[in-house]
């Protein structure tokens, strides 16, 4: 994949997460802590962004600048490229997904579940799926260059963690107060967002998978525009 | 001079200590936040030293990668057994963990300055005294008053806390890439576009707090 598709796709992703970031801080400025720790999760998410744009622009610099001062360019990167394999983005990842599993356990799930042989079923549901996720893309995107990353795989069992939050408070019965519909849309959409996350890891540094690559990334941008304006629809009728 | 990192440490240090016997209250904190920032500079510095030696990637990789894990985890180490032990009220954090990143930049620049003293310049001096003693601030800011947030419940804190450092370790990592770049200026923007709106944002907070009371009296 060529740097230019490389910088635009994420300069759409960025500019869509700041845009979400400045909407969320706007609306959940004096509101409770759950979607706070959400707009914390969009915004380490859009932090690693910044963080791969940076890269792609400081890319030519570096190499520069590094040849210049030890006599050699190699030794950068094991790809001679700074920003491929780049592996704190995968800590911005963990880190934002991260956000949504403390909003989603922290804040809301002793409430839906109170661990009871009734609500059995669903845990076991949305445990399934998780995993199933994370082998499919594990055995999708073995030979991926991205795995050569020591925090590549963490970041998936984190994601994991946080689709079995996002399914099971999809599927789970509301309680009293409704707070458990309400939270749909937001919960459909960002796990749609972690799926677009997953595949267009899949996808990566691949010529050709360039546009399924190319889409997920334009509905992650999306989905990251929509996630603070579920929020404030369902918020509206419930607070923790 | 193959001591001049203890040496910086006790100059800087020193007197900090000394001064801790006549301040009392909030003050006392702040000191102390800047002698424990610069302790974990101290110590920081001899790990990254071990990393870079031990691993097979060059200087550039290694600060690009690594050191902002082992600063950024070092470092909220004191802002987490202050949160669990002393206070978790939330500005007092924020005054001590904004302190232990100023006193882990204050000790890193010095040993910057000493390392690079022939080509260092006052346009070196204005960005390296605002990016790095800003980005430092913030990063364990950005820990001790989410961690303050985070305390409230056991289900909370863990995946919170993990969740703050990893941020705190991007944004380290950001700063790092802009600085190492040739862009390395432009480093200066990066901490100055985020700590301007949130210190107008504190301001105006204490001052509305201020009116309210103001206005129940």
């Amino acid at each position: 994949m060529t740097d230019k598709i490389d910088f635009y796709i994420n300069a759409i992703v960025f500019l869509c997460g700041v845009i979400s970031l400045i909407l969320s801080i706007n609306m959940f400025k004096r509101k409770a802590l759950y979607p706070k720790i959400i707009m914390c999760g969009v915004g380490c998410l859009t932090l690693g962004r910044l963080y791969n744009l940076i890269l792609l622009i400081a890319d030519s610099t570096v190499k520069i600048e590094h040849t210049i001062s030890s006599g050699s360019a190699k030794g950068l990167h094991n790809t001679g490229l700074l920003h491929v394999g780049s592996q704190m983005y995968f800590l911005s990842l963990a880190g934002g997904f991260l956000f949504f599993v403390t909003a989603n356990r922290g804040q809301v799930d002793s409430l839906v579940d109170d661990g009871s042989k009734q609500f059995f079923k669903y845990r076991l549901l949305s445990f399934i799926l998780g995993p199933v996720i994370v082998l499919l893309f594990t055995l999708f995107s073995s030979d991926n260059v991205l795995f050569d990353s020591h925090y590549f795989n963490p970041v998936f069992l984190v994601l994991a963690f946080s689709t079995y939050y996002h399914i099971k408070h999809l599927i789970i019965p509301d309680v009293f107060g409704g707070f458990v519909k309400s939270l749909r849309a937001y919960n459909l959409t960002a796990l749609i967002m972690e799926l677009c996350y997953l595949m267009t890891t899949l996808f990566y540094n691949n010529e050709k998978y360039l546009v399924p690559f190319t889409v997920f990334s334009v509905l992650m941008g999306v989905a990251t525009l929509i996630i603070p304006l579920a929020i404030e629809r369902g918020y509206k009728s419930w607070k923790i | 001079m193959e001591n001049i990192n203890y040496i910086l440490y006790i100059c800087i240090t020193l007197p900090l200590l000394l001064s801790l016997f006549v301040i009392n209250g909030r003050s006392r904190a702040v000191i102390s936040g800047l002698i424990i920032g610069s302790t974990v500079a101290i110590l920081v510095s001899e790990i990254n030293s071990a990393i870079l030696q031990a691993s097979e990637f060059d200087y550039l990789r290694v600060t690009i990668n690594a050191t902002p894990v082992t600063e950024e985890l070092i470092k909220a180490l004191p802002v987490l057994y202050f949160a669990m032990v002393i206070s978790d009220e939330r500005r007092t954090l924020l005054q001590f963990s904004f302190a232990i990143g100023l006193g882990f930049a204050i000790l890193e620049n010095s040993v910057v300055l000493v390392q690079s003293i022939d080509s260092v310049t006052i346009l070196w001096a204005f960005s390296r005294g605002i990016g790095a003693s800003l980005m430092h601030g913030l990063c364990t800011t950005c820990v001790g008053v989410g961690v303050s947030y985070v305390k409230k419940r056991r289900k909370l804190f863990t995946p919170g806390t993990i969740a703050l450092l990893l941020t705190a370790m991007t944004y380290h990592s950001t700063f790092n890439v802009l600085v190492q770049s040739g862009y390395k200026y432009y480093g200066v923007f990066l901490p100055l576009v985020t700590y301007i709106p949130i210190v107008y944002a504190y301001i105006n907070r204490i001052n509305n707090n201020k009116k309210k009371l103001k206005e129940k009296a």
